[in-house]
């Protein structure tokens, strides 16, 4: 806040500050720690001889290659892509009219069936 | 609200039955779904639990009598020897939850939620651990804990040089080490909590500042109390997941050190065991059904006691 009265709309205080930025940068570290691992070790001929985070001697792509060449993951990938657009797509019209329903009108039974689509979250994995 | 009730009552005299159908309409593809996919498998879940169900017969489930009602129960509580470890750690990674994982969550997205450039570039980077999926977050992690080429035993080693184990399977420092391997990539819930943050008025916020509250001060007696609904709800999200906790327990530990999660116990009961069990499975998933109804009890329980707590303080 400035004297004159005016507000300074987003100016932040030195605290607040340092503490947003302790939050951003760990979140920084967390989300990119596993991905820079995986990525430098996915270029690494022998992961067991430079273990870490040291940097590969050379790019080797054999990886990538043998990946795309003999292990068929492009299917595995379509696969994969029709299952997601399949439900996104059911889920998104089943729910999305039920959830109108539930929030929208009043009802008997309202509760329940709220209660019903929570409980689901309960049990998802193995049943 | 009480508008819109009033609203209501007279759009329901005028449309009567045409409203009910509509109504009734729109529910039924959820509704159904849900009786076919959960009600029914839950229903013959809890009703083969008190059957004799192995792999000696296992086209025909047998029901025990109610002679022998709780033999199953009986067979999990006091016999199988991974039950009450599973259900220990399965419990502490509920916890865990709720108490660390919301937190830190809340916190991030409100950081995300300030003013700052290049903010937009961090919330994206936040969602990539989300993006792997938990199976191949379990392989990576997996690595990193490789008492051979991981990252974790030279850093281990700079405090103690002839340290060479695999922290997988050091009792204690396993579970911690599972417990790091999800617990930190809250992408999800923060994207929740900071979606409703930015759903704040701009007004209410302005409103704040020039009373004095601004910064943490103003997260904290404004924002969280006003997003408290979404809180409740990513709680009771992250204290299920914690407590059906599986990929992790299968990729990194599959059960050693005292790491078995309940949901790890029904796979190996139902599955991997070589005298498959499928009756005293259905038994510990009846438990994780429980569990994860007083779950849902105790998180609005503790939502609605601390939140009143707060609202008497001001």
């Amino acid at each position: 806040m400035r004297r004159d009265g005016k507000v300074k709309k987003h100016g932040l205080s030195g605290g607040t500050k340092i503490f947003t930025y302790i939050c951003l940068a760990w979140a920084l570290i967390v989300s990119l720690t596993p991905f820079v691992w995986l990525v430098l070790s996915s270029f690494k001929k022998d992961p067991l001889a430079r273990p870490g985070f040291m940097l590969p001697e050379s790019i080797c792509l054999d990886g990538y290659i043998s990946t795309f060449r003999d292990l068929h993951v492009m299917r595995y990938f379509g696969n994969s892509m029709v299952i997601s657009f399949v439900s996104v797509v059911i889920s998104i019209v089943m729910i999305s009219m039920s959830a109108y329903v539930v929030a929208r009108l009043e009802f008997r039974g309202r509760r329940w069936s709220i209660l019903c689509c929570i409980l689901r979250c309960s049990f998802r994995q193995r049943l | 609200m009480e508008k819109g009730n009033k609203n209501h009552v007279k759009r329901n005299r005028k449309l009567g039955w045409k409203r009910q159908g509509f109504i009734l309409a729109f529910l039924a593809p959820t509704l159904a779904a849900f009786a076919i996919f959960y009600l029914y498998p839950i229903v013959t879940v809890i009703f083969t639990s008190f059957c004799k169900w192995d792999y000696t017969n296992i086209n025909a489930p047998e029901f025990w009598g109610f002679e022998e009602l709780w033999n199953n129960y009986q067979y999990i509580f006091k016999t199988y020897p991974y039950f009450w470890e599973a259900l220990r750690n399965s419990s502490i990674w509920a916890l865990l939850g709720v108490f660390v994982q919301i937190p830190v969550a809340a916190v991030i997205a409100l950081a995300f939620s300030r003013k700052i450039r290049g903010i937009k570039a961090i919330r994206n980077a936040y969602i990539i651990p989300n993006m792997i999926s938990t199976a191949a977050m379990g392989m990576i992690f997996l690595q990193l804990y490789s008492p051979l080429y991981g990252i974790v035993n030279p850093v281990v080693r700079l405090f103690d040089k002839d340290f060479s184990e695999n922290i997988l399977l050091l009792k204690g420092p396993a579970f911690i080490a599972m417990t790091c391997a999800y617990i930190f990539f809250t992408g999800t819930t923060t994207l929740l909590i900071l979606g409703n943050i930015m759903a704040i008025p701009e007004d209410v916020k302005e409103a704040a500042v020039l009373d004095g509250a601004g910064g943490l001060k103003q997260d904290w007696y404004i924002t969280l109390p006003m997003i408290k609904g979404t809180l409740k709800t990513v709680s009771v999200l992250s204290a299920t997941s914690g407590f059906l906790l599986y990929n992790e327990v299968y990729f990194l530990t599959k059960g050693a050190a005292g790491t078995y999660s309940i949901s790890y116990v029904i796979r190996e009961l139902a599955i991997t065991s070589p005298r498959t069990q499928f009756g005293r499975a259905n038994t510990v998933a009846v438990v994780q059904i429980l569990a994860g109804m007083v779950i849902i009890v105790l998180v609005n329980a503790l939502y609605s006691i601390s939140f009143k707590k707060k609202g008497q303080d001001r």
